[in-house]
């Protein structure tokens, strides 16, 4: 029979078997995928996990997708959120990008890490084109507009050699690709305005289409991260792209000003220089809303607001829940990682939320007084109740399940994944339905499922995922808590690291102190600082820097400073 | 849907110049010779359409299977909404697919790509294996690629996937390459503007968006000399791309078509999708580009593999992949329902093709639309001698439409081979693996 490992990234092994059954689980390092010096990796693994498909399938001409390791030189397209931003900075007036571009391709749940793979389609070109297009027709809408950007005026018969228009394209070419221009790209962008002014007769027309170039530029779309070479193999960044990295990290857009100025003083060059932008950065409204994303997609809140259950199953369902358990997850994480730093451990295990009216009644809390119905405001859960933490919030316990139904797999799933940076392999091929059972209706998910142990080719992974999922099944598919399921009392037992468990906050509670958790929530913000999916080579890197963060009191903010002080945040391409 | 007219130069991007020609439906009748049968300009042939038309979740076996093979198959109830167009679709059944897949996602990669890495890590995922590329509309948009002025269309009907919130993409239907998706087009707004919205013709605006292209390719070139191979890959995608467009900008044309009025996207409600309104507009869409000759490709994903979209219009409250492993005889009574209502708007595209006229005949007839799943018995994610594949359309001859053919040997990629090779794609094989094979299926063509 198959083997199911699943394989942990730290020597502790967390998971659960409800039954007891061995769910083999994988020591640190037990799977060396080999990182070449550019990132090019063999999926090779030393324990044979990896080719347990493969064996059955035969090798496929596909190439391996790059499970990229360490930093590698290269280029990362700006999410959707970035792009706008950026061109928002860029163009000012309050100008907002609301047009399509191909989706962000999430990997390992973040955008960050998509954007270092993914390829831009046909249509998505097409897309690109059209939003130059369209967000340089707002900015050059009026001669009053135009000249407020471009900030001078240019006389026809200069042409090219016009000053304000080689200013402009010094000016505006440094915020909008976020480095100095070479000569080259600066005579390439005057070609433009020369043509389109001559042709048009209207420098206004000139400077347009130069800044419609500029945006349809890859130096726009994409942030390039080349590096020198440094000895010992490393490719160290620029200042300018150190600059870069700082900004879209920590706040999602280019580098202002300041950074740049920074970049431009060699203030970037030194670890202290960088810690204190980082840290003028983070003391930045910008920053609580690029953490905020980072965790909306590390924690499956993202697009929240989308959440459509059947509605004759859930009376709770409206068209505004989804939105607002988005908006209860925000308040918690900007509270404790922003407005109240505290140990964001505690994020497991923390009885103050944050409800607004709708909320309040999800959640049996007294009415809230006030005007705005929609405004949050901080809400303790009582000592006694049944919730506290993360695991217990409605807009997780609502996403990982069905339209009508709880997902016990899905949320053990995510548990295993996004808590404990466990990876869980595809299910073999040719898997074998659950045995037909007439009476299915009457069962409970637990009974439904226990199906799973019948197969040892499903148990070894299932016992794990359906063992920690079940201990949520006191609530149902919506969030909302209940005793029982389908007229059966719920048994919501199972066993985690041997401790024996009853229920979401003793899981919460057990997770909140599991030193596997802390590495994986160092993980996470690693592998979306770096754009890349780390190899095992960092692994001690991230114990290291686990380490410092449970020295630090689990501060959020120590963490992102610990991680941007890495040598790795200013290397990419290195052979570790 | 109603229709307005429209000057073939307002479709085209970026007309240049040339005699406008004015003849109304059926399209492309006043640019024919005088028999009708080849363009009157170049004698080439009437250009051959393809499509593929990709629903999830499969059928159970017992719903669809046939009685009859051969030419005037009698319909099963799961196949009855296509009586009407029966002698334009071949029905291939009992293939072989001897290699199991990684169930849906394994499967439809298989079908529509021939390729599939279980190791690989998909872009999306991470871990679910990655599917080969490109997929057969892509090698099709490949070989004809300039012919027109947009290679290929790819649009999404249903937009309720497994897990549709929270973070995580539709599926996709359509690879450019390896393991680079084509994302669909789930917007109807997006697509007309796409497909008939206005674009700017003047000298000027060409002179601007070349001037424009030329700098942003030059940047292109730069900054492919300074990155490793697989960011180089990337980046010529993305190059291919700029070139389409700058070559698109002198293309001309001539024709006029009728386009639809503008529709309209209604909010998304994945509990209850207007999805036969929604496959009904893009399909008055589609079959309105291809009559234009705005592109002859296209790929429709109706729903997703392992799809959880609710046929509530069958009286469905559950997801179709939630059916399938309900494991009790009302789910999968639903499950046969779902099917045959998706079957019904399968219909509503072919009978659309078919009464579109175009030379001595119609779209349909001058069409290979390659139909398939990702799985063959959903309950039990079978595939081998349990898979539904169909081929609808004439290819202009090449194929012989209207037949349930019973494989014996044949492979399930065969199947796709014979798409391909019925609109002159030229082959060796298709599928890979255990999968992979040379030849396609005589009984189903005239070459």
């Amino acid at each position: 029979m198959v083997p199911c490992v699943l394989k942990t990234r730290l020597a502790a092994v967390a998971f659960v078997c409800a039954a007891g059954t061995s769910c083999a689980s994988r020591s640190k390092h037990a799977d060396q995928r080999t990182a070449g010096a550019h990132g090019t990796v063999g999926a090779t693994s030393a324990d044979g996990t990896g080719s347990i498909v493969n064996s059955v399938i035969g090798g496929s001409p596909a190439a391996d997708a790059p499970l990229v390791a360490r930093p590698s030189g290269g280029i990362r397209r700006l999410t959707k959120l970035q792009y706008a931003n950026t061109a928002s900075d860029l163009l000012g007036g309050g100008i907002t990008f609301n047009g399509q571009l191909d989706p962000d391709v999430p990997q390992l749940f973040l955008n960050n890490l998509g954007a270092s793979t993914v390829t831009v389609t046909p249509r998505g070109v097409t897309l690109y084109e059209q939003a130059a297009t369209d967000l340089v027709k707002q900015r050059f809408a009026t001669p009053e507009l135009a000249l407020a950007f471009v900030g001078c005026t240019a006389d026809i018969a200069k042409g090219a050699q016009d000053p304000c228009a080689a200013d402009f394209v010094i000016r505006i070419g440094l915020k909008a690709w976020r480095r100095p221009l070479t000569d080259v790209e600066q005579n390439s962008l005057l070609e433009v305005y020369k043509a389109v002014t001559a042709d048009s007769g209207d420098p206004w027309q000139g400077f347009a289409a130069t800044t419609e170039a500029m945006l349809a530029s890859p130096y726009f779309i994409y942030r390039t991260e080349l590096g020198a070479l440094q000895p010992g193999g490393a490719l160290r960044l620029d200042s300018y792209e150190v600059a870069s990295r700082l900004s879209y990290l920590l706040w999602n857009t280019s580098p202002d000003s300041e950074l740049l100025a920074a970049a431009k003083q060699g203030r970037l060059t030194s670890a202290s220089g960088i810690h204190a932008e980082a840290l003028r950065m983070l003391a930045d409204p910008r920053a609580k809303v690029a953490i905020r994303q980072f965790m909306r997609e590390w924690l499956g809140f993202d697009g929240l607001a989308g959440l459509s259950k059947n509605a004759t199953t859930f009376l709770q369902s409206t068209a505004t829940l989804g939105a607002a358990f988005q908006g209860e997850f925000d308040h918690v994480v900007d509270d404790l990682v922003f407005d109240s730093p505290g140990d964001f451990t505690t994020l497991l295990n923390l009885r103050t939320t944050f409800v607004n009216s709708e909320l309040a009644t999800f959640y049996g809390f007294a009415p809230l007084s006030g005007a705005d119905p929609q405004a949050f405001k901080a809400a303790v859960l009582p000592d006694t109740g049944m919730r506290s933490g993360l695991l217990t919030m409605g807009g997780l316990l609502a996403a990982q399940a069905k339209p009508d139904a709880t997902a016990p797999i899905s949320r053990g799933h995510y548990i295993l994944n996004r808590l404990l940076c466990t990876e869980i392999p595809a299910p073999p091929p040719g898997v074998p339905a659950l045995p037909p059972e007439a009476t299915a209706a009457q069962r409970t998910q637990r009974q439904r499922l226990g199906a799973h142990t019948a197969s040892a080719g499903c148990a070894a992974c299932h016992l794990a995922m359906d063992g920690l999922g079940l201990i949520l099944e006191h609530f149902d598919g919506i969030g909302a808590y209940r005793d029982t399921d389908r007229g059966m009392k719920i048994d919501a037992t199972g066993v985690m690291n041997g401790q024996n468990i009853d229920g979401a906050r003793q899981l919460g509670s057990a997770l909140q102190s599991d030193a596997s958790v802390h590495g994986c929530m160092v993980r996470q913000f690693y592998r979306q600082a770096m754009g890349v999916q780390e190899s095992p080579g960092a692994d001690a890197q991230i114990d290291a820097l686990r380490e410092t963060f449970a020295r630090n009191g689990f501060k959020y903010q120590e963490l992102i400073l610990s991680i941007i002080a890495t040598d790795d945040f200013t290397t990419v391409g290195s052979t570790r | 849907m109603r229709f307005k007219p429209i000057n073939r130069r307002q479709v085209l991007r970026g007309f240049v110049a040339g005699a406008a020609v004015h003849c109304a439906l059926p399209l492309l009748e006043c640019m024919l010779n005088s028999q009708g049968t080849a363009l009157a300009q170049s004698g080439a042939p009437i250009p051959k359409r393809f499509g593929t038309w990709f629903w999830g979740v499969g059928a159970m076996p017992d719903h669809w299977r046939l009685g009859s093979t051969g030419a005037g198959w009698s319909p099963s109830a799961g196949l009855a909404a296509l009586a009407p167009v029966r002698d334009y679709v071949s029905v291939i059944s009992n293939t072989r697919h001897t290699v199991v897949p990684v169930v849906h996602y394994g499967g439809q990669a298989y079908l529509l790509t021939g390729r599939y890495n279980p190791k690989g890590s998909d872009q999306q995922t991470s871990q679910y294996g990655a599917p080969g590329g490109p997929s057969v509309d892509q090698i099709v948009a490949k070989a004809w690629r300039g012919r027109t002025p947009i290679d290929s269309i790819v649009v999404g009907v249903s937009q309720a996937y497994q897990g549709s919130c929270c973070g995580l993409l539709p599926t996709q239907s359509s690879w450019i390459a390896d393991n680079v998706p084509n994302h669909h087009e789930f917007s109807l707004t997006s697509l007309y503007k796409q497909l008939f919205g206005p674009v700017s013709s003047s000298a000027h605006d060409i002179l601007k968006h070349r001037s424009i292209l030329d700098s942003v390719g030059k940047d292109l070139a730069a900054l492919q000399a300074k990155v490793g191979k697989a960011d180089k890959s990337r980046l010529e995608a993305h190059a291919q791309a700029v070139r389409d467009i700058e070559n698109g900008i002198v293309k001309t044309g001539a024709l006029q078509c009728k386009v639809p009025v503008a529709p309209l996207d209604s909010a998304a409600n994945p509990t209850h999708e207007l999805i036969s309104e929604r496959n009904r507009a893009f399909s008055d869409m589609i079959v309105m580009a291809l009559a234009c000759d705005v592109t002859r490709v296209f790929n429709v994903q109706f729903t997703g593999r392992e799809n959880d979209c609710v046929f509530w219009q069958v009286g469905a409250t559950q997801g179709t992949h939630t059916l399938s492993h309900n494991g009790d005889p009302a789910s999968i009574e639903l499950l046969n329902k779902a099917f045959s209502f998706t079957m019904g708007e399968f219909a509503y595209l072919l009978q659309k093709l078919r009464d579109t006229p175009e030379a001595t005949g119609n779209l349909l007839d001058h069409s290979c639309i390659y139909a398939t799943s990702c799985v063959g018995n959903p309950v039990s994610h079978s595939y081998d001698r349990d898979l539904l594949l169909m081929l609808a359309g004439g290819a202009s001859g090449a194929l012989k439409p209207g037949i349930h053919y019973k494989a014996n040997a044949e492979m399930s990629t065969s199947v796709g081979l014979t798409a391909l090779r019925s609109v002159d794609v030229k082959t060796d094989s298709f599928g890979s693996d255990g999968l992979q094979t040379t030849n396609h299926i005589g009984a189903l063509t005239n070459f």
